[in-house]
């Protein structure tokens, strides 16, 4: 256990739209991750997972309103001035996007653009830029990086241009790397040699990763904590096998049991019937309980994210519910 | 190969594109032969680039084939005249990955469903509102979202029109290319048990193309696997699933993240190496050779014919794992042996 946590979310509430076209996008969403860990964001569409991670490095557009405060490093980042902020992006926290081929420019060259980073953080020459550059397309793996450094985009697969984008995001060594879902656009077997080296190079780094996904799979394989996002709101926050064994949220449940390898063949899968509230909708009450099939009196009112047996879960029944989790 | 009762049946199948910035041609389709038999569901997975969408256009009519034959009932496809080709296609529309885009933006979704029966002119005018109405029932829509737009629903509610409209003229098979693979998985299985609720009402057939294992092992009854222009491995979904055969199954299977079986185990995964190679020059031999920790010279020198192992099984590999076919009866062969295979080619992660 660590004293301060190198991220930390307090209270955090984001509204989007001006005026009277206001929405919250972001609901009472408070957690701590510890430098170092592998955390893993779940939930649909429209959950607010992406969100999340654009709050943290101040990306929203210019409508936004922020109540609460995400810690990092000890700095309140929603109290920082934008060039305070320009050192942080990159720098300190750094992010990796689902599609590589917009995240990248086309007109530049790769190493160019890897280059451009170290650049812009360190006081380095152009030559010296250049070697690091090339030294990180070596260490993620691309052949040849020195006559690579030289080619655009377009002359690279989905899988090495996705290889490009964590070179530049861990060319400067952040301490914080966000991953929204970065193998979403690649075949099963090059996601699984994407996946491998991102770990393997965060934890070389000793980066802290926060992996989004809609994939509990993918989750599975990368990350040792999992938090599960509902409608804005944080429902669930535990350890990897604990919550994928015995899941406590019945959105976590339900999630595990509509994947189709999970279900005996030709069956009807178990879904979850219904839509996500979106964010204008709201309700006084549990935000899943409409789906839910648990649902009693008591989900008419809100729940708070209450600590139970090493997990955190945003649920009034979860104490009497036994839920099916995954098993083989 | 075919067989009398075959709905769709290929014979040496290939479908070759010149290629527009050099020589060579592209070989998305290189030599398949396949029979889908009337009430089945028949799954073609493949990573991008196999070959598989390919496949299916040449499946229902829309691909001229380079070499090779297309039958439907028993009679050759292509050997149709343009108009016979046109009218028969009718009984084997396609359902497309983005519901959104195969919707015209500014029809009503009955104006969409209703089309195909409008242009066929299949019933008197009167009749076709009422089998609009009955076709949005049948796959779950309500009355009032006949009047919408596709942007005014949501993605699987799209999904949901795209299959009534599919429905419209009484199809004898559905081509399903990716159908699912941009919904969230609550909605995807919705859209899957549609799929199969609608197959045992209305008696229909189904090719599945999908990358999605899961979705390919929870719908299919049989399944195919395509590796850069060729089938590799076609068998039962049970079976396969069970106790792939060929390398490339296996690794598919081992690489498909699967939370109960990391749950239960997080070594037993195999990354290959590499990504799959260009269908211009594919690799002599076994086109899979260059990715396989199995691989030996044999590979390089001779192709693998997709052989027969065992009823309904088939599998083009050189060196089939005959202690994963022996396990298959009992169930615990599903682990391929790692450790024989030679080093550098496959890693296995722990």
């Amino acid at each position: 256990m660590t004293s301060v946590p190198l991220l930390s979310i307090e209270g955090l509430n984001v509204y989007l739209g001006a005026g009277r076209r206001e929405v919250q996008v972001l609901r009472d969403l408070n957690l701590s991750i510890a430098a170092g860990a592998m955390v893993g964001v779940v939930g649909e569409s429209g959950c607010g997972k992406t969100m999340t991670a654009l709050t943290i490095l101040r990306l929203l557009p210019e409508t936004v309103r922020c109540e609460g405060r995400v810690l990092f490093e000890g700095n309140d980042l929603l109290a920082l001035d934008e060039p305070a902020m320009a050192q942080i992006r990159g720098r300190r926290i750094a992010m990796i996007f689902q599609d590589a081929a917009s995240a990248l420019d086309p007109v530049f060259t790769v190493g160019y653009q890897i280059a451009e980073t170290i650049r812009a953080h360190f006081p380095v020459s152009h030559k010296e830029a250049r070697e690091r550059a090339i030294d990180a397309l070596d260490k993620v793996g691309i052949p040849a990086p020195r006559q690579r450094y030289g080619d655009h985009p377009h002359q690279f697969s989905g899988g090495m241009r996705q290889r490009v984008m964590i070179a530049i995001a861990l060319s400067c060594e952040p301490k914080l790397l966000i991953a929204d879902e970065p193998t979403t656009a690649l075949d099963v077997t090059v996601q699984a040699q994407v996946i491998d080296l991102l770990l393997a190079r965060a934890s070389e780094s000793g980066t802290t990763l926060l992996f989004i996904t809609h994939d509990l799979g993918v989750l599975a394989q990368a990350c040792t904590r999992i938090l599960t996002m509902y409608a804005g709101e944080l429902v669930e926050d535990g350890a990897i096998d604990a919550v994928l064994s015995q899941p406590r949220h019945p959105y976590t449940a339900g999630l595990l049991r509509s994947l189709p390898r999970l279900s005996a063949p030709k069956t009807m899968l178990p879904a979850i019937p219904g839509r996500v509230l979106g964010p204008g909708e709201e309700g006084d009450g549990c935000r899943f309980a409409p789906r839910c099939s648990f649902a009693l009196d008591p989900c008419g009112r809100r729940q708070s994210l209450l600590p139970e047996d090493h997990r955190q879960v945003r649920c009034w029944r979860s104490g009497d519910l036994a839920l099916p989790g995954a098993r083989a | 190969m075919r067989e009398p009762t075959a709905l769709v049946a290929t014979q040496d199948l290939a479908i070759h594109f010149a290629n527009t910035h050099g020589r060579g041609n592209v070989k998305a389709v290189d030599g398949v032969t396949l029979a889908v038999v009337r009430g089945e569901t028949f799954g073609i997975i493949g990573e991008s680039g196999s070959g598989k969408s390919t496949l299916g256009r040449a499946l229902v009519g829309l691909q001229k084939p380079s070499k090779g034959r297309v039958f439907h009932e028993g009679r050759d496809l292509f050997a149709l005249g343009r108009r016979d080709l046109a009218r028969h296609r009718r009984d084997f529309p396609i359902v497309f990955q983005d519901a959104a885009m195969a919707m015209d933006p500014r029809m009503t979704i009955t104006q969409s469903v209703r089309e195909p029966l409008d242009i066929a002119a299949a019933m008197p005018a009167a009749a076709r509102d009422a089998r609009v109405a009955e076709l949005l029932d049948a796959v779950g829509l309500l009355p009032e979202h006949g009047a919408r737009y596709p942007r005014e629903l949501s993605g699987g509610q799209n999904q949901r029109a795209t299959i009534a409209r599919a429905l419209a003229l009484s199809p004898k098979l559905i081509l399903c290319d990716e159908v699912v693979a941009p919904l969230d998985v609550s909605i995807q299985a919705d859209i899957l048990n549609l799929f199969a609720h609608l197959q045992q009402l209305l008696d229909l057939t189904y090719v599945f193309i999908t990358h999605d294992l899961g979705v390919v092992a929870h719908i299919s009854d049989r399944i195919a696997v395509m590796y850069l222009g060729k089938f590799v491995e076609v068998a039962p979904a049970a079976s396969l699933m069970k106790a792939p055969l060929h390398p490339y199954t296996q690794a598919l299977l081992s690489a498909e993240p699967d939370p109960a079986a990391i749950l239960a185990d997080r070594r037993q995964r195999i990354v290959l190496q590499g990504e799959i190679p260009n269908a211009i020059a594919p690799p002599s031999g076994c086109r899979f050779r260059t990715r396989c920790w199995r691989a030996t010279e044999q590979c390089a020198a001779t192709e693998p014919p997709l052989r027969e192992i065992e009823r309904g099984r088939s599998v083009a590999c050189h060196h089939v794992d005959r202690a994963a076919l022996a396990g298959s009866g009992s169930g615990s062969g599903a682990q391929p042996d790692i450790s024989s295979g030679a080093p550098g080619r496959a890693s296995v992660s722990i």
